[in-house]
């Protein structure tokens, strides 16, 4: 559904690039979740993907047409939903969709059923102006599936929302890939991406690290620990031991069988820390 | 079509909410009621002359008293005091004692004290010219007038400035409005949106001109009703009005799509707004028309308006200027689309 080859861009037009050498494919009906810190090239690979900067060097296919060479119809099968809350401020939530409903060459969804959706429906015929960061978010969001797209960039959807509304995000993403939806999930929320995405690519400084499902990821670089807390001398002592190492093996068994043990959990490594790991880098 | 209606109804929604239009009715409700109100029909531009005939009366003087007798404006009193109160009394007025010196006549100026070295040389010509005036009278000299059933008649003096408000309101206001209203939606970050729809560069910004002319031609039909009535070329009117107003949209969207934001451009959009407004100089003043304001296209729209207004036989102007404008106007919005493009692919 999308594939991107070598791409490279730079804001300066010289050899400083804010997006180096990305490659990798998404097929039909998959979230690919694309993850990285403030500055890691996501928006700017998105921004080519859109449209909305121009491809230097590399090349990229959508719906197997290269977006060089495609007319502004391809734009009827693809929604964006933006970080910022890009909407007309004297319009209504109402009127800000319907505009933009008008815009396609295809059949567009209810405005009204939309904000429901989200539970923007008792602010329907209230100016933009007045919505509150999380409101101008869910219209944003409510806004790219107008065209009920086949293609759905996602610019950090759940950005400033309460875990009830991101709850409600998160469904219906879930739903619209149900549907046979590509969704390109752009953000540095690492529980979203490892509760949502089939695969993840993480982005440093311009450069793809690793592609892989979350799982796989977890599998090939995370370590597996025992969280066992026992008492010892009236005093409640806890520790974390690999499952991988030797000797941590070993202290487990001499807990088990010797120890007053209170409680025991296993404990995966985060899709965070598997990011850490890999790059080097926190997720700021 | 169906998108452009779509940017339609959200541009004229946005400007009624902006109070676009109010303010469009509430300047030209201004500038109506200044016309009809405020500036007088008639003004009366001579200087009023108080003269006086002082000592021995020759036949020179006599004759020349006889003479100003004659012209409009002009008073004869008793001496040289009552001018001096006369004068003091009526700052428009200038004072003349006219005296006999060795059977020449001599002539004394009694001015206000604030008239410059050309007033005072003109009122010396003009009364040379008057003591001259039979040998002007050249029986040579044969006047003709052509196309007599033309009547001009004579504009109040009121009515001869609805064509530069004509310029001003309609066609300048455009100018500002257009900048605001795209700057709003790069604050907004909206065009953005618009760029990932199918949305294209050009039907956006005709949505935009075609707002503008709108707001224009409200402007031009309220000024024009309200100080001329009925009597105007409407066809000319409109036509020059829907070419000022789209040349001073494509101005404006130009100018806008090298800027970020509105603080930005605000010198610009002030140094073109004042160079735009720049051949309205030469609107009371003609024979005030060198080549760097002739070549301003809003010197032709002005003098278009003009002939649109007060009928005459000069369409030419207005022709001249309806093509100067659309070619002006064509270029800017070809070179506009090229610089969204170019400006939204930068960022």
């Amino acid at each position: 559904m999308i594939k991107v080859e070598n791409l490279y861009h730079s804001y300066s037009n010289d050899e400083n690039y804010a997006v180096k050498d990305v490659s990798f494919e998404i097929s039909k009906g998959e979230i690919f979740g694309f993850l990285g810190p403030s500055g890691a090239g996501k928006s700017t690979t998105q921004k080519i993907l859109t449209g909305l900067l121009p491809i230097q060097k590399g090349q990229c296919f959508i719906d197997n047409k290269d977006i060089k060479k495609s007319t502004r119809d391809l734009f009827n099968s693809i929604g964006v939903s933006f970080e910022m809350p890009n909407v007309y401020r004297k319009l209504t939530g109402v009127e800000n969709l319907r505009f933009y409903s008008e815009m396609f060459n295809v059949p567009t969804a209810d405005p009204l059923k939309l904000l429901k959706m989200v539970g923007l429906e008792t602010a329907a015929n209230k100016k933009a102006g007045d919505y509150s960061k999380g409101m101008l978010q869910r219209l944003v969001f409510t806004r790219s599936m107008i065209n009920n797209p086949k293609i759905w960039f996602l610019d950090e959807p759940t950005s400033g929302l309460d875990p009830t509304t991101t709850s409600v995000i998160k469904d219906i993403i879930k739903e619209k890939q149900q549907q046979g939806t590509t969704v390109f999930l752009t953000t540095h929320n690492m529980h979203i991406a490892e509760e949502l995405c089939d695969r993840v690519a993480f982005i440093t400084n311009g450069r793809i690290s690793a592609i892989d499902s979350p799982r796989s990821l977890k599998l090939k670089y995370g370590e597996s620990f025992v969280n066992i807390e026992y008492r010892e001398g009236g005093a409640l002592k806890k520790e974390l031991l690999s499952l991988t190492d030797e000797k941590h093996k070993q202290r487990i068994n001499e807990l088990v069988s010797k120890a007053k043990i209170e409680t025991m959990h296993t404990q995966e490594a985060t899709l965070e820390q598997i990011f850490i790991k890999i790059t080097g880098k926190e997720l700021k | 079509m169906k998108r452009l209606l779509g940017l339609l109804k959200k541009d004229f929604k946005i400007a009624f909410r902006n109070f676009f239009f109010l303010i469009v009715v509430f300047v030209a409700a201004i500038l109506i009621f200044v016309t009809n109100s405020l500036i007088p029909e008639q003004v009366n531009m001579d200087t009023r002359m108080l003269y006086a005939v002082e000592g021995e009366q020759s036949k020179e003087t006599l004759q020349i008293a006889q003479l100003l007798e004659k012209q409009g404006g002009s008073r004869r009193v008793a001496g040289k005091d009552e001018i001096i109160k006369g004068i003091e009394a009526d700052k428009e007025a200038v004072g003349l004692v006219i005296k006999q010196n060795q059977n020449k006549p001599v002539f004394e100026f009694i001015l206000q004290g604030y008239e410059n070295e050309q007033s005072k040389n003109a009122f010396v010509l003009s009364l040379e010219s008057m003591l001259n005036l039979d040998q002007l009278n050249n029986p040579d000299i044969e006047t003709v007038v052509l196309k007599q059933e033309i009547n001009y008649g004579k504009i109040p003096f009121n009515k001869s400035f609805v064509p530069l408000m004509i310029l001003n309101e309609p066609v300048m206001l455009g100018f500002i409005f257009l900048a605001t209203l795209i700057f709003m939606e790069k604050d907004e970050g909206t065009i953005k949106a618009y760029m990932v729809s199918p949305g294209r560069i050009a039907e956006y910004l005709w949505s935009k001109v075609i707002l503008i002319v709108t707001l224009g031609i409200l402007s031009t039909v309220l000024i024009t009703v309200f100080t001329m009535g009925s009597e105007a070329n409407w066809f000319m009117l409109i036509s020059i009005t829907i070419a000022g107003s789209l040349f001073s949209s494509t101005v404006a969207m130009f100018v806008a799509s090298f800027f970020d934001n509105i603080s930005k451009a605000m010198i610009w959009v002030l140094g073109i707004s004042l160079l735009l407004t720049a051949p309205m100089i030469s609107y009371f003043m003609p024979s005030f028309a060198p080549r760097v304001l002739t070549i301003i296209p809003t010197y032709s729209l002005m003098f278009a308006i003009r002939e649109a207004i007060f009928p005459g036989t000069n369409t030419a102007i207005f022709y001249e200027s309806m093509a100067v404008l659309l070619i002006v106007s064509a270029v800017l919005f070809s070179l506009s689309v090229l610089s969204y493009k170019r400006s939204l692919l930068r960022d």
